[in-house]
């Protein structure tokens, strides 16, 4: 965000205001979870994140920082565009054996739901009221949806999902439901289950998954 | 729910209750209206007297914030407001009235249409505010209570009736009980409707398609 027209750039300062940065971002992901986006000033951000009221403006406004926050806590990076770029989830979609697929998408489901799912909520329900944070999730939304595509196809292809699929965007849309953040919350929070039966579950969900 | 008003009175005037009775019910819809639009959050009791075109002591008298939220959901679903379990709510009643699989699916059909597209977008904002708020959380713990005991029939009846397939062991049975909960959901409606734009007949296919194939193979 800043620095851009800056001749010289010092390593040091350039790794200080990353540091910086990612402690506002992480302040901001630990207070919208707990006292939500209306409940949290700028202020209560600077506060906990041991910054000036000034760095966290500088860092972004405070729909920036929710938004910022989830993808940060989602896929431990924050910046992204499309979630099919990340290295993380390309390294999940250069796997061709099912099973191994299956391992690798279980463990992906449970670390970045177990951290960002009450912030995606906050999220959705803040964008219903919100039209800073509208804008943002409805880019998301657009990007989820590109990226379920994907990922139906991809379980076509390698075989995860067996029986034949006409309507792809159908079985996007049942993989979004089955994979979801909400569904995280109902299975682990709701019905109390235990994280290998979340992971069971999901499993066997993803293999019979149908439009 | 707290501070009813009325009860405590030696001579009751059937007048008076029932435009008190009006007068509540007019408070929780517009309750349910300004936190649909602005939000749990951005929403005073001072906001919904004024909109409700009442005193600031009426809304109060009829309950809590906390409890506003839970009214304005549960009038939002049903059309009323004083039940404490799913069953006593006529819709409810309507869906088990189901014989067959098929009537059974339609029924559970037309329920999950009508009552989201009313009060799915609540249930989010109820879901997350309890998240922040201790009061709220305690009435959205009374209301999971409900819903899961509510889903525990539900997923008898269905597999009763042959909609689903019979599980094979108490885990399997756990699993499907919160595997059709997750599918008949506010949470599911909401991002079938709104995030991928599926209108009412594409999401009550979607329904029909995922109970009949539902919790098939955890344990195989």
């Amino acid at each position: 965000m800043t620095d851009t027209k800056r001749a010289y750039q010092s390593p040091v300062r350039t790794q200080q205001a990353a540091r910086t940065r990612a402690r506002i971002v992480e302040a901001a992901a630990v207070l919208f979870s707990a006292r939500g986006f209306g409940g949290t000033t700028m202020g209560d951000i600077a506060r906990a994140a041991e910054v000036s009221v000034e760095s966290v403006h500088a860092t972004g406004s405070k729909a920036f920082l929710l938004v910022e926050a989830f993808r940060t806590r989602y896929l431990g990076q924050g910046g992204w565009a499309s979630v099919l770029e990340q290295d993380s989830v390309q390294r999940i979609f250069a796997i061709d054996d099912a099973e191994t697929a299956l391992d690798a998408l279980e463990e992906f489901l449970v670390t970045a739901h177990g951290r960002s799912a009450d912030l995606l909520m906050q999220l959705r329900s803040t964008a219903a009221v919100e039209p800073l944070v509208a804008e943002s999730w409805a880019q998301l939304s657009r990007l989820k949806s590109e990226s379920f595509l994907e990922t139906a196809r991809w379980m076509i292809r390698i075989g995860i999902v067996r029986e034949p699929v006409e309507d792809v965007a159908g079985l996007a849309a049942t993989l979004n439901v089955v994979m979801s953040a909400e569904t995280y919350l109902q299975m682990t929070r709701d019905w109390a289950m235990d994280e290998a039966t979340y992971r069971a579950t999901m499993r066997a969900w993803m293999r019979s998954a149908r439009p | 729910m707290s501070g009813s008003v009325g009860h405590k009175r030696a001579y009751r005037s059937p007048l008076r209750e029932e435009q008190a009775a009006r007068t509540r019910q007019r408070i929780v819809e517009t309750a349910a209206a300004l936190f649909d639009r602005q939000g749990f959050g951005g929403t005073t009791m001072t906001d919904i007297a004024r909109e409700a075109g009442v005193s600031v002591e009426s809304v109060h008298a009829t309950g809590s914030k906390a409890a506003l939220l839970l009214a304005a959901f549960r009038h939002a679903l049903s059309g009323q407001t004083q039940w404490s379990s799913m069953f006593e709510i006529d819709s409810v009643k309507q869906v088990f009235e189901g014989v067959d699989a098929d009537d059974a699916l339609d029924r559970v059909v037309g329920f999950l249409v009508e009552g989201h597209a009313r009060s799915a977008r609540l249930v989010l904002e109820f879901r997350n505010v309890a998240a922040t708020d201790p009061l709220v959380a305690a009435e959205w713990a009374d209301h999971m209570a409900f819903r899961c005991q509510g889903y525990r029939v539900v997923a008898d009846w269905l597999v009763g009736l042959g909609v689903v397939a019979a599980p094979a062991s108490d885990r399997e049975m756990a699993v499907l009980t919160a595997t059709l909960s997750t599918i008949m959901s506010a949470e599911t409606y909401v991002q079938l409707t709104s995030d991928w734009g599926h209108d009412a007949d594409r999401y009550g296919a979607w329904i029909r398609r995922q109970l009949r194939a539902a919790g098939t193979g955890i344990d195989a």
